[in-house]
């Protein structure tokens, strides 16, 4: 079986290399790599990720246009995102509620096993409708 | 021609006559006395030398027990007192005036009692205490039913036989009359003893109208001091709210760029842990630290989040008593040698709060409490209904939590709401909690006070308004 693709989307370019190997470590997924809204979009039409993680906050085009763009996108328009947060329940911002509403969260200080549990979850939803 | 007009002259001359007779005011039979200062002594005269220096004795004493009066009542009750023990008299009335109403108001009787003798509490001008206001001079009456223009006006039931009547006259301003009516040792009073009279009203009045000044600026002073206490509680709620409002918008941005090189580190030593072997026990222990870290710096951010997290609250009528065993019961592993005295009274009215956060606010308490016993101690809890509680004179509902651990100095008291101050040490405390818990009490329309002495525990009240439903 084919390994699963997962495309994270965020500004800070360590933080990415470090969950890549983090989630490849495990043998199940592949991961790439985009470090601004306009690369990952692009990067998405080309490799039709099984899963995105999505910064947020990131300058020129934040997360919340990723996301409207990819939706209206009909190649990649059924893609899960999960948003990467700063903030880890979706009360904590109003601003930020109204945002991601729908979408998964996953806290940017998640330990291995709730990083996993999350991006299979999601990846099952999406794969076993 | 001369004659008849001489004739109408002398008709003209004589009605003007005749009506300025029925327009003249008649005066009474016996003048007051004006006397306005003690007369001399005569030299040659032992007996008037004597009189002389016990009334200055007299006036003396008397000035000085006016002066330490403090109230309007006190020095009335002075003056009357003084005009009735100096000769001394069966009655002593002194009645004040008040120019408003245009009415004499009973101030102090001694010797006569108005209701006994259903006399006037409140009286009017037509009569003799008002005809001393109106002309503003003494009467010294050695015999009232000689006197039958006096007499005709005599409605006070404790004017009877003789009497020294004295308006109390300060800068123009009539203040009241005093009465003083019969003498013990019968006879009538001398021009002497009305001189005294007069003397007792010279300084009474200025007593008294110092007094009401000092009552008024007294009067005043109080009202500005309560004006000045409300607005400065009001501009210090303002202030903490301001500031409150300011960190809230800090920490919320802090917080974000916080956690992006959190992550970054937590990433990392995930990655690590995986890549080296269990067996090298070193770096794993380094890693375990590096990861206890990231924990507590992110515990840090959360509750910054927390304190920066939009003021909205849901409020539903809840029972006190549940939410207070619901957070006893999630600190409970903390408590470890600490004892619990619950003293939390049961069916006491709803409050209309939200759950969550007033868990959160209870929680804070407890964890402060269980933190200043760390060599054991008691943790009290009490509840209970309070009439009066709020300055619309509401009840409420109290919460105490009370610990017997080390307490607050009073320095540090003043300081206890103040975001990020703590006395707990590094990396053990953000000092956002109490400021939380204050935030959380005054979105409720709630009080929140701490009692407390260095060594002698720390109590902290908690006021709730009841639901109405």
């Amino acid at each position: 079986m084919d390994k699963k693709r997962i495309l994270i989307i965020d500004d800070e370019e360590n933080f990415c290399k470090l969950v890549k190997k983090n989630i490849e470590q495990a043998g199940k997924f592949e991961v790439d790599i985009a470090t601004n809204g306009q690369d990952g979009i692009s990067l998405a039409r080309q490799i039709k990720p099984d899963l995105i993680l999505l910064d947020i906050l990131m300058p020129e085009m934040d997360g919340a246009e990723v996301a409207a763009q990819i939706r209206d996108d009909e190649s990649i328009r059924n893609t899960p995102i999960v948003f990467l947060t700063a903030i880890a329940k979706e009360e904590d911002s109003d601003s930020q509620a109204s945002l991601t509403k729908g979408y998964a969260l996953l806290s940017k200080t998640a330990t291995l096993r709730e990083l996993m549990a999350c991006i299979e979850e999601n990846v099952r939803r999406y794969t076993e409708p | 021609m001369i004659i008849i007009f001489t004739l109408i002259g002398l008709a003209i001359g004589y009605t003007i006559a005749i009506r300025y007779q029925r327009k003249r005011t008649p005066l009474p039979q016996k003048l007051p006395p004006r006397q306005h200062s003690i007369p001399p002594p005569d030299s040659s005269c032992l007996e008037d030398k004597i009189w002389y220096e016990a009334e200055l004795d007299f006036l003396f004493k008397f000035n000085e027990k006016l002066s330490m009066s403090l109230t309007f009542q006190d020095a009335v009750r002075c003056i009357a007192a003084a005009a009735h023990d100096f000769f001394p008299v069966e009655r002593t009335v002194l009645l004040i005036w008040d120019k408003n109403s245009q009415k004499l108001t009973l101030a102090c009787a001694i010797g006569w009692n108005h209701e006994d003798s259903g006399g006037p509490l409140v009286i009017g001008k037509d009569n003799i205490s008002g005809f001393v206001i109106r002309n503003r001079e003494a009467l010294l009456v050695p015999d009232l039913a000689q006197d039958d223009y006096l007499n005709k006006m005599n409605k006070e039931g404790y004017l009877q036989k003789t009497f020294i009547s004295a308006p109390l006259i300060y800068n123009d301003e009539v203040l009241g009359v005093l009465h003083a009516c019969d003498k013990k040792t019968s006879g009538s009073f001398t021009q002497r003893e009305a001189s005294v009279v007069m003397n007792i009203v010279r300084m009474g009045a200025i007593a008294l109208q110092n007094i009401r000044l000092y009552e008024q600026v007294s009067k005043r002073a109080a009202e500005l001091k309560i004006a000045y206490d409300e607005l400065k509680e009001m501009q210090d709620k303002l202030i903490q709210s301001e500031k409150l409002k300011a960190i809230g918008q800090l920490a919320s941005g802090v917080a974000h760029e916080m956690r992006n090189p959190l992550g970054i580190i937590m990433q990392g030593v995930v990655y690590l842990e995986q890549i080296i072997s269990v067996q090298e026990k070193e770096p794993h222990e380094t890693l375990s630290m590096l990861k206890e870290s990231v924990e507590r710096a992110d515990k840090i951010v959360i509750q910054l989040l927390d304190f920066s997290r939009a003021a909205k609250l849901e409020l539903h009528p809840e029972y006190i008593d549940s939410i207070l065993e619901n957070s006893l019961g999630l600190v409970k592993k903390e408590l470890k040698n600490i004892q619990v005295a619950s003293d939390i009274q049961k069916g006491l009215p709803k409050v209309s709060v939200d759950k969550n956060k007033l868990t959160q606010v209870f929680i804070n308490l407890f964890m402060n409490a269980i933190h200043a016993m760390p060599e054991g101690g008691k943790l009290t809890i009490r509840s209970f209904l309070k009439d009066d509680s709020f300055q619309d004179g509401e009840k409420g509902v109290v919460v105490e939590v009370e610990d017997t651990g080390t307490g607050i100095s009073e320095e540090n008291l003043k300081k206890i709401f103040n975001p990020f101050f703590t006395t707990k040490g590094q990396g053990k405390g953000t000092g956002l909690g109490l400021s939380v818990t204050q935030n959380i009490i005054s979105m409720h329309k709630g009080l929140i006070e701490v009692k407390s002495q260095v060594n002698k525990g720390a109590r902290v009240i908690i006021t709730l308004r009841t639901s109405n439903e």
